[in-house]
C-alpha cells in the first residue's frame, strides 16, 4: 500500500474499557487498581483493539517498525476514563519530516496524534506520539 | 500562597525496579506492544541493539504512577513523556521531581491554578533516560487565596 499524505488518517478503532484490561496494565505497572482514571498512560492500551499488527499503521505512514525509535509521548486529559467507555480513536499522521543522518542514511521524524472520543461523540483525550526512523 | 504546594517544591525520590524481562512481557502482554526487540534478542540485534530492551512507555508508565501517588491522577492535565535513553533489564532507576509555577502564571481554561511537574528518571550511573513534565491541578482551589 502507498505511503500516505502528512494529514492523512492511518487508523479508526473502538476500544472499550474494560475491568480486565483495566487490571491487568495496572497490575504490569505494579499497580492495584481497577479504575482506568488512575492509569495515566492506561489509552496506549488501545493497541490491543486494533484490528491488525501495529506495524500495518507506521507502513501506512512511510515508517519501517523494525527501524522505528520512540521519541516521546504526550497526552491532554479532557475527562476521567470510566469502566465501560466506549471510545472511538482516530490516529492521523500529523507530521513527517526526512533530515540526512549523522553517519548516512535518511532518518525520519514523525509525529501521530490520536483522537479519543466517547460514545457521545465528546473529546475525553488527544495523545500525540513522536516517533523516529533511523538508517538501516 | 497554597500551603503545600510551594513554587520548585522538591517531591519525595522514588526509586523503580529492577525492571526484569518478565516485566517487560507482562508489559507487552497488557498494553500490546509486541515489537519483538522488547522481547526478542535476536529481533534486536538484528535492529542494532546488544539485545533486548525494555520499551520506552513501561518506565514511562511506572513514572507516570509516581506521578499520579505524588499529586494524584484526577489532578494531572497534560503528561509529556520524552524517552532519552533505553532501558536495559536489570536497570534500577531513581526518579526524581518538583513542582514549580508554569510560565505565564498558571491561568487554565477551566478556571483552575495549574503547576508544572517535571520529573527524571536516571539509570545508577546518572544518564537520564526518561523526562516528563505534566501540568496539574493546584491541590487549593482556584481563588482561595494567594
Amino acid at each position: 500500500m502507498a505511503e500516505v499524505a502528512v494529514g492523512a488518517l492511518l487508523d479508526e478503532t473502538e476500544m472499550v474499557v474494560e475491568r480486565g484490561q483495566v487490571r491487568a496494565f495496572a497490575r504490569a505497572l505494579g499497580a492495584e487498581t481497577e479504575d482506568p482514571a488512575a492509569l495515566p498512560t492506561f489509552l496506549v492500551a488501545a493497541l490491543l483493539w486494533r484490528d491488525e499488527p501495529q506495524e500495518e499503521a507506521y507502513r501506512r505512514a512511510g515508517l519501517d517498525i523494525a527501524r522505528l525509535v520512540h521519541g516521546e509521548v504526550a497526552w491532554e486529559y479532557l475527562r476521567p476514563l470510566r469502566l465501560g467507555d466506549v471510545l472511538t480513536v482516530r490516529r492521523r499522521l500529523a507530521a513527517r519530516e526526512r533530515k540526512a543522518g549523522r553517519r548516512g542514511g535518511a532518518m525520519t521524524f514523525a509525529t501521530i496524534e490520536a483522537v479519543f472520543a466517547d460514545a457521545a461523540g465528546r473529546e475525553v483525550a488527544r495523545q500525540r506520539d513522536v516517533v523516529i526512523e533511523v538508517p538501516a | 500562597m497554597t500551603g503545600g504546594d510551594a513554587p520548585g517544591r522538591p517531591l519525595p525520590a522514588r526509586t523503580i525496579g529492577p525492571i526484569t524481562r518478565t516485566d517487560v512481557v507482562r508489559y507487552a502482554g497488557a498494553g500490546g506492544d509486541l515489537n519483538p526487540v522488547h522481547h526478542d534478542d535476536e529481533a534486536a540485534r538484528a535492529a542494532g541493539a546488544p539485545g533486548a530492551f525494555a520499551m520506552g512507555l513501561l518506565p514511562g508508565g511506572l513514572v507516570a504512577q509516581t506521578i499520579a501517588e505524588w499529586v494524584g491522577a484526577d489532578a494531572i492535565r497534560t503528561l509529556r513523556l520524552r524517552f532519552t535513553g533505553r532501558v536495559w533489564p536489570g536497570d534500577v532507576l531513581r526518579v526524581e521531581g518538583q513542582l514549580a509555577d508554569p510560565p505565564g502564571g498558571g491561568a487554565a481554561p477551566r478556571g483552575e491554578r495549574l503547576r508544572e511537574l517535571r520529573a527524571v528518571a536516571r539509570r545508577p550511573d546518572g544518564e537520564a533516560v526518561l523526562e516528563a513534565r505534566a501540568t496539574v491541578r493546584a491541590s487549593a482551589p482556584a481563588g482561595s487565596g494567594d
